[in-house]
């Protein structure tokens, strides 16, 4: 038998057009774990495909990728979707997908949690992120459908609840393609011109397709970078979305948001009503507090005049008392020395003298008896007009 | 008085805080109660006054118009 040689090359592309024509491998949906994900700096993306038995090599090229709403994994199971055909250069068979999506969860769930993570990663659903909301915004921006439910439900509880602003509506595709790329930009043109200073960005109900737009990174990024504080206002109480985690306020419903977004003008009327209730009884409680002090201090100076005017008089009654008790006792001591006086001129030796007796003194002593006289003393007699000097010429006792 | 809603509801706010603390010589309690109710006059002129308007943007062609 002759030998049939071919070469390697010509080998492989008989292989590649066996495969190539077989029906079945030209469309086929394999269900598989990825492994040795790879995602090349030109957008391919080369993976394997596995389950316990066996192993297939996959690649999927840039412009199917695209179309990817989440990102492959390793260890994800997934569905996907393509043809087996055969690489001649390394001589193996793999699976060019065509679409993939997860299996079980679905894409758009797996897409929503792996959004969801990243930007949660980045720190973008923070709270200190959030900015306030402010209390009585002069414009309410409204970023939705022009002829949603939701639009005519904000614009009703904005009249009803506060007239004092302005609102800027920006209709936009809320769904379908190009959605998200509309309300981004929205988002942008109204902080580029400072349109609002708070935003209500969403939709009314739908389902989670409908919704889309607003798990959609553009519109996560736009809203994180609004300056305008962005109230979230996507479908019912019940349904999350990017939108509502990276916004500054979650809004149950776009009802809800506009709630949120204004004050209601009948509250801050009696907010106003008791402020002003506070105000004047405030002040005249104020009022009323000073004339009590004043009254009370006015009461001081009764009492202290009545005190002083209470010292004035016992210091009057004592003056007297005092001046009395003095006068009484300087006339009780006249009285004792004018009769001191008398007593005095009474006794007076001068006064017996007058009458006519002498007094005689013998060395200046008053001679009281004859005993103490010798003859020839010289003693001097005092009359009352002077004296005599005399000399004792006989002394002679009397017998008595 | 050629305050905003905001600022008048503001200093309304402080003036009455102010009030309810007290220890204020009475002539200047006499003014900040005028002002305060200066202030809820305003306020409610502007509350009375406000008529809403409502903008539609049209984002792609950047023109305003005015509806309602």
């Amino acid at each position: 038998m002759e030998k049939r040689i071919v070469a390697v090359s010509q080998i492989n592309a008989y292989i590649k057009n066996t495969l190539d024509s077989d029906f079945l491998l030209q469309n086929v949906w394999i269900k598989g774990e990825i492994s040795n994900f790879k995602l090349h700096y030109s957008g391919h993306m080369y993976l394997s495909l596995k389950d316990s038995g066996g192993v297939l090599r996959a690649v999927m090229f840039k412009g199917a990728g695209a179309s990817l709403r989440f990102i492959p994994e390793n260890g994800m199971q997934v569905l996907a979707r393509g043809r087996i055909s055969v690489y001649p250069r390394d001589g193996v068979y793999q699976l060019y997908i065509e679409e993939m999506e997860p299996e079980g969860a679905g894409a758009l769930y797996v897409a929503f949690e792996q959004l969801k993570a990243k930007l949660e990663a980045e720190g973008l659903f923070l709270q200190e992120r959030k900015q306030p909301i402010p209390r009585f915004p002069k414009c309410v921006g409204v970023v939705t459908s022009a002829t949603g439910a939701a639009l005519r439900d904000i614009l009703n509880i904005l009249n009803r609840r506060w007239r004092m602003c302005r609102l800027v509506v920006y209709p936009v595709l809320v769904q379908g393609e190009g959605a998200a790329q509309e309300i981004a930009g929205a988002i942008a043109h109204l902080n580029m011109k400072k349109a609002a200073d708070v935003l209500i960005v969403g939709r009314g109900g739908g389902s989670q397709e409908d919704l889309w737009a607003f798990n959609e990174e553009i519109v996560a990024r736009a809203v994180a970078n609004s300056k305008i504080p962005v109230i979230s206002a996507v479908g019912h109480e019940t349904d999350f979305t990017i939108c509502d985690f990276v916004s500054d306020l979650r809004a149950p419903t776009p009802s809800a948001a506009a709630e949120l977004a204004v004050p209601d003008e009948e509250e801050i009327r009696n907010q106003l009503a008791a402020m002003e209730k506070r105000l004047s009884s405030q002040f005249y409680l104020l009022l009323s507090q000073r004339r009590e002090k004043l009254n009370h201090f006015a009461n001081r100076l009764t009492v202290l005049r009545r005190q002083t005017d209470d010292l004035q008089y016992t210091l009057d009654t004592l003056t007297t008392r005092a001046v009395n008790a003095i006068s009484a006792r300087a006339e009780a001591e006249n009285r004792r020395l004018m009769q001191s006086a008398a007593t005095l001129d009474a006794l007076s030796p001068l006064k017996v003298l007058s009458r006519g007796y002498t007094v005689s003194t013998k060395n200046g002593k008053a001679v009281h008896t004859v005993d103490v006289l010798e003859e020839g003393d010289t003693i001097c007699v005092r009359f009352t007009d002077g004296n005599a000097d005399c000399t004792v010429e006989k002394l002679e006792r009397s017998n008595g | 008085m050629d305050m905003t809603f905001e600022e008048s509801m503001q200093a309304l706010e402080k003036i009455v805080k102010k009030l309810e603390d007290g220890e204020m010589p009475i002539e200047k309690s006499i003014e900040e109660f005028e002002k305060g109710i200066k202030l809820v006059k305003n306020c409610r002129k502007l509350l009375d006054t406000a008529q809403k308007q409502v903008t539609t943007l049209i984002g792609d062609m950047n023109d305003e118009k005015e509806a309602n």
